[in-house]
């Protein structure tokens, strides 16, 4: 089979961002980057077929400025087969459906057997690419998957729901979003880390790809730094229940989390 | 003495000569050259300390003398010098034998003595030693049928000695001018008479066809060790003890770790042809006595047996692999990661055996190659490689610690005088923020001139090192040298034992070299030249010194103006840096602090907190917990203890945890001895501020 | 302004979200409710094909869908469709000079951003973007959707059998944890309790599955799992860091101890030192009457 897995460079899930003074976008100095955690997911549920079904190639691919590359690295050392980047001039503002598009073109050239990403970026939330590659491709999409298998005449696809797994059937090309799972992706082995430093990543040129990246976008008009954690409220010396009265409106009303 | 051989029996003895070490010669050759399968570890540094070493521990016996093995030390450490004596006469006997000669010396009176002596004190302790195999066997020791072999050899050595030394006086066959010595001298009147020459010449033919049965058999078994130990304690390492081997050019290497036979140097394989099952290193294991699968003695026979397997498959083919050491068994990782690398089995083991070493080997294997490590220590490095601490807690929160007790990093200080490396769980633990401000309390009071380095500090990798992830090890002390150069660090203070052990010991090896102390070694010193000036009477400032309150609930027992406070030793402090005595001392300093000792657990033979190797981030599946076992050794040894102070973030986080689960919060409260200091500092309450 | 919601059922009943988004809807314009009919089980990809046909023909001019994990899994597929705008997860929204604006979190609930898009736009909701009305909503519309087709069929559901949990821990939105303080096995009632008056997950502290007070599955931490809740209840947990590794990011953390000195009442936004079995009972009626309210 052949797999082809989007992933996207983020800041790392320590990183406690700084929101710019122009308040549109973060402070990118001083920032750790990874790939987006869902990203990782999916590239470990490929790896994990591969793993099992010797004869799989794992290919992965980023759209994103230079930096991305070592994103690529990172999943080439947990032991994808080889990498693409997909740069040029503003490609950290482009839309979704933007990138989608762009994604579609390399997509169409390589031919994978299915398409896998994590089911939301960790930067914008947004959880939108997946479904917006899959449109373009006219392919069918399946959503927070947990574990597939190829089976005849297609691939079984798990799909977490409340109380269980919806199990759909795919009969060719599809896309994944994948969901976190139990079993924390792989750490690369120092091997793979050695041989995917040497690994030459080739690049394509966005605007080469002759991709349609125009259609809406969203704008930040305004990002507010997190709010300092500030000293808690401590509350004692009363009567229980009016304690608990007391706390169940602040949670209402205060931190509103009701 | 002349010896019976005389015509034909001199080719006889020749023939057996022959035999006897050609036998015992060729099986030798054999586990050299599996030994020289192993790769080439230079360990001819430092040939004035090897030569010291070999004096005091080889010929001295001096790590069989260890409590509580003290009688069973000298008793073979009479059979070892008594071996010593006899060989000489051994050879003097073949020498003799097939050439007429002598060895010098062997013909006075005061060789006689001494070897009589030796014989005597020989044959007690094999004696000794057979009784309690048969009798008195302790539960640990695995006697095979070879080691009752080997006491009856050497008990058919000695007693064969002293029937031809007495037959050799009765027939006066013994150069007259000297008084016969006693064991000899007393059986001599037995044996006078026509038979005396016979009797001579049966015992001494005994005696040699003993000896080089014993030379034929011996490199058969594990009694080998007579014979290796001389080199294993000369090729020690002679590295800190604390200080793991480095691994050069990562870049350039195809496989890491102990991936094969091969992976493992000639030393390593040394040592499994000396270990002589004496098990004491399983003795003081805590993993082992704790129900883990870990046994190190296990670890080293293990390696032993599966180099004597393939020895001979791979001098063969020299593509060959064989089976990687960490999976030889199914269980083997396991055993491999319950180790907290504690190195009470190298302390106690009297051969030199490294056995933390081999471990580390196979866990850089297992964690390099397969990437196999346990996946929440994989989380930890995960995340030391990505926020610079091992909870993943943010950079940028690193030095929250210090907020509002001004403390200069070095970028705003850069002429101070000590850098103090907080360590990333004093940065980021709460209970082990407050030891850091207590240090920082001392340090002003005494006026010492330090600054920290703030959110520039990043973990220095040693959990990962320990895991065997050498490459992220190296990543990281290599960017906290860059910083320390940076600032042109010269001299650095820690609070932890695990920053101190990397920071002195295995910084150099990637050419960072500081004047690195810690924290309680400089706060004796301090304390000695008056630098800091304690309270001596009346209620502890349970104020603002750590900026908490004390808990309320557990007071300072200050009945008769004291407090009984427990000595915990660290095993990155005590056992690995030998610093036993300057935390003890700080703590006598300490007014109203009566110190006790958690006894026989502590000094070299401290009982592990069940942090270490690693294993702060790893789960305990099997067993009781390390730690719950060391505070029960606590209140078994001193039931009276209020407190528990220790020099380190992480006892000090295990055996809180021990406490509180079983619920002993009230009895007794873990604290670090700096605690215990700052809490009495004079004007305490203007001190942290 | 012609808003559509996209209704999601419950057991019959429209979900509580969908009610808000209704809600919203009205605020904003005229309201039209559809809901999605289908013979078998329909994949987010034929439910999209059907409501874009629909779309095309009525030209909303906003069409909001509330943010569970299907609602998303729709709207963005739809969006896609349409070649619409999307917005996703809002907190709250507002049309401003022909734009859809939205407040809605990024950088995985660390940073709040105001955002906007043209219109026309696909729009997902969250929990709390409006107070439900009074009144009772309109009648929904019906869809139908053809299920199968387009290269993906629905081939079987798989139940899981979960022990204690009820919701899973990983991605709960709410966690009620106990640790130590709870004496014993035996008083988990008070900790299921309000988890169930909340939609909580259940967690623990690592002494209490060690202990075999509770499964691993629960075990929050450093070892166990790390969990990123909005509102994140300690019961009896002293908070040692090995805990707090687990959940330090949780948006609002509340936390019951007997003990003043515990470290997690250091952290949390809301610290209560009381007898939590007097405490979590009256809590737990409190936050029934609450929950009932709304």
């Amino acid at each position: 089979m052949k797999l082809l897995v989007c992933v996207k460079q983020v800041p790392d899930s320590t990183v406690r961002v700084k929101v710019a003074g122009d308040q549109k976008a973060i402070v990118p100095e001083g920032v750790t980057w990874a790939i987006s955690p869902y990203d990782e997911y999916a590239i470990e549920l490929a790896l994990e077929h591969k793993d099992a079904n010797p004869g799989t190639t794992v290919g992965v691919i980023t759209v994103g400025p230079p930096r991305a590359r070592d994103a690529l690295r990172q999943a080439l050392a947990m032991g994808c087969d080889d990498a693409t980047l997909v740069t040029g001039a503003d490609v950290e503002t482009l839309g979704g459906l933007a990138t989608a598009r762009a994604l579609a073109k390399v997509v169409d050239e390589a031919t994978p057997d299915l398409v896998l990403c994590g089911k939301q970026a960790s930067d914008d939330d947004q959880g939108f690419v997946g479904q917006a590659l899959a449109e373009t491709l006219g392919w069918p999409h399946v959503a927070i998957v947990t574990k597939f298998v190829a089976s005849d005449g297609g691939t079984e696809i798990w799909k977490e729901v409340e109380g269980g797994h919806e199990v759909w059937k795919a009969s060719g090309p599809a896309v994944l979003t994948v969901q976190k799972s139990q079993k924390d992706p792989r750490y690369p082995s120092l091997p793979g880390i050695m041989k995917a430093k040497k690994k030459e990543i080739p690049e394509k040129d966005l605007a080469s790809l002759g991709a349609d990246l125009g259609g809406p976008s969203v704008e930040i008009r305004a990002m507010e730094p997190p709010p300092a954690r500030k000293a808690g409220r401590v509350m004692k010396d009363g009567d229980p229940k009016a304690l608990a009265a007391e706390l169940a409106k602040l949670l209402r009303d205060e931190a509103r989390v009701l | 003495m002349t010896a019976p051989t005389q015509g034909i029996l001199v080719i006889v003895l020749a023939a057996a000569v022959a035999l006897g070490f050609g036998i015992g010669g060729y099986r030798v050759w054999k586990l050299y050259r599996y030994m020289r399968l192993g790769w080439d570890e230079d360990r001819s540094d430092r040939p004035a300390t090897r030569l010291r070493d070999e004096l005091v521990i080889y010929l001295g016996q001096s790590k069989l003398f260890k409590r509580p093995y003290l009688v069973r030390g000298l008793a073979h450490a009479l059979i070892f010098w008594g071996f010593l004596v006899i060989t000489l006469g051994t050879v003097d006997l073949l020498l003799n034998g097939i050439f007429g000669l002598h060895v010098p010396g062997t013909e006075t009176g005061l060789f006689a003595w001494t070897i009589d002596l030796f014989a005597i004190a020989v044959l007690a302790s094999i004696a000794l030693a057979g009784v309690r195999r048969m009798f008195f066997r302790p539960p640990t020791m695995h006697v095979a049928p070879g080691g009752y072999v080997i006491l009856v050899l050497i008990g058919v050595l000695m007693l064969s000695l002293l029937v031809f030394e007495s037959a050799g006086i009765a027939a006066e066959l013994v150069k007259q001018g000297f008084t016969p010595p006693p064991l000899a001298g007393l059986f001599a009147p037995a044996v006078r008479g026509p038979y005396a020459h016979l009797v001579f010449a049966g015992a001494w033919w005994v005696h040699v066809l003993t000896v080089l049965a014993f030379a034929a058999y011996l490199p058969h078994t594990k009694h080998l060790h007579i014979v290796t130990t001389l080199p294993n304690v000369l090729f020690r390492s002679q590295r800190p003890r604390g200080a793991l081997r480095a691994m050069a050019d990562l870049e350039e290497q195809e496989t890491f770790g102990a991936a094969t036979m091969r992976d493992f140097s000639w030393k390593q394989h040394l040592d499994g042809y000396t270990c002589t099952e004496c098990g004491r290193c399983s003795d003081q294991c805590p993993a082992l006595a704790t129900g883990k699968p870990l046994d190190p003695q296990k670890i080293v026979l293990d390696v032993r047996d599966l180099l004597l397997r393939e020895g001979d498959l791979l001098m063969r083919d020299v593509h060959a692999s064989g089976t990687p050491p960490a999976h030889q068994t199914e269980t083997k990782p396991e055993e491999l990661w319950a180790c907290t690398t504690c190195a009470a089995c190298v302390e106690a083991c009297p051969v030199t055996i490294e056995h933390v070493d081999k471990i580390v080997d196979m866990r850089r294997f297992l964690a390099m190659m397969e990437s196999a490590a346990p996946p929440e220590a994989q989380r930890a490095l995960t995340n030391i490689e990505r926020a610079g601490n091992p909870w993943g807690e943010s950079r940028e929160a690193r030095a929250d610690w210090a907020d509002g007790l001004e403390i200069p990093t070095l970028a705003e200080k850069p002429d101070a005088e000590y850098l103090y490396f907080v360590g990333c769980a004093a940065s980021y633990d709460r209970r082990n923020q407050r030891v850091a401000k207590a240090l920082a309390a001392i340090l002003r009071s005494a006026g010492l001139s330090f600054a920290i380095l703030g959110r520039e500090e990043t973990c220095n990798g040693d959990p990962a090192r320990r895991i065997g992830n050498e490459y992220l090890w190296q990543i990281q002390a290599q960017a906290n040298i860059e910083a320390f150069d940076r600032y042109s660090v010269r001299k650095v203070i820690t609070s932890c034992p695990h920053c101190f052990n990397t920071i002195a010991n295995e910084f150099p090896q990637l050419g960072g070299r500081y004047e690195v102390l810690h924290a309680l070694t400089l706060v004796d010193s301090l304390i000695k030249e008056g630098r800091i000036r304690m309270a001596r009477e009346g209620p502890v400032d349970r104020g603002n010194v750590s900026g908490h309150p004390e808990r309320t609930t557990s007071s300072v027992d200050l009945a008769g103006g004291r407090e009984v406070v427990a000595y915990h030793d660290p095993c990155y402090l005590g056992r690995h840096n030998k610093i036993y005595d300057a935390p003890r001392a700080v703590m006598d300093a300490v007014p109203g602090v009566e110190r006790v000792e958690i006894e026989p657990h502590h000094r070299e033979r401290g009982f592990c907190c069940g942090a270490g190797g690693g294993r702060m981030w790893m789960e305990e599946q099997v067993g009781q917990r390390v730690n719950h076992r060391r505070i029960d050794q606590l209140r078994a040894a001193q039931a009276d203890a209020t407190k528990v102070a220790s020099g380190c973030p992480f006892c000090l986080i295990m055996l809180e945890e021990g406490v509180g689960a079983k619920g002993l919060q009230e009895q007794v409260r873990p604290v670090d001895v700096l605690e215990l200091v700052a809490s009495r500092l004079e004007g305490s309450a203007d001190a942290s501020h | 302004m012609k808003v559509w919601v996209i209704a999601e059922l419950k057991e019959g009943e429209l979900r509580r979200v969908s009610l808000e988004a209704v809600a919203k809807a009205t605020e904003l314009g005229d309201a039209d409710v559809l809901e999605l009919h289908s013979d078998e089980r329909a994949s987010a990809l034929a439910g999209a094909t059907a409501l874009a046909e629909r779309a095309r023909a009525g030209a909303p001019d906003l069409i909001l869908v509330g943010a569970t994990p299907a609602g998303r899994d729709l709207a963005a597929r739809l969006a896609a469709k349409l070649g619409w705008t999307y917005l996703s997860e809002c907190a709250q929204l507002w049309i401003e000079d022909g734009q859809a604006v939205a407040v809605r979190s990024m950088y995985a609930g660390k940073v709040r951003a105001t955002v906007s898009g043209t219109l026309p736009a696909v729009v997902s909701v969250r929990a709390g973007i409006a107070q439900v009305a009074d009144a009772a909503p309109p009648r929904p519309g019906s869809v139908q959707v053809a299920p199968s087709g387009e290269g993906l069929e629905f081939v079987r559901f798989e139940e899981t059998k979960t022990t204690g949990t009820r919701v899973p821990l990983g991605e709960a939105r709410v966690v009620v944890s106990g640790g130590r303080g709870l004496k014993g096995p035996e008083n988990w009632k008070l900790v299921q309790d309000l988890a169930d008056v909340l939609g909580a997950a259940l967690g623990a502290s690592r002494a209490v599955t060690d202990a075999g007070w509770r499964p691993n599955e629960e075990q929050v931490g450093q070892t166990g799992k790390t969990v990123t809740p909005d509102l994140y209840i300690a019961l009896g947990i002293s908070g040692a860091i090995q805990h707090l590794a687990g959940m330090s990011t949780s948006k609002v953390i509340v936390a019951v101890n007997k003990d003043p000195d515990a470290d997690l009442l250091k952290i949390a936004d809301y610290a209560v030192v009381a007898d939590l079995f007097e405490f979590v009972p009256a809590f737990t009626e409190e936050l029934r009457k609450v929950v009932a309210r709304d």
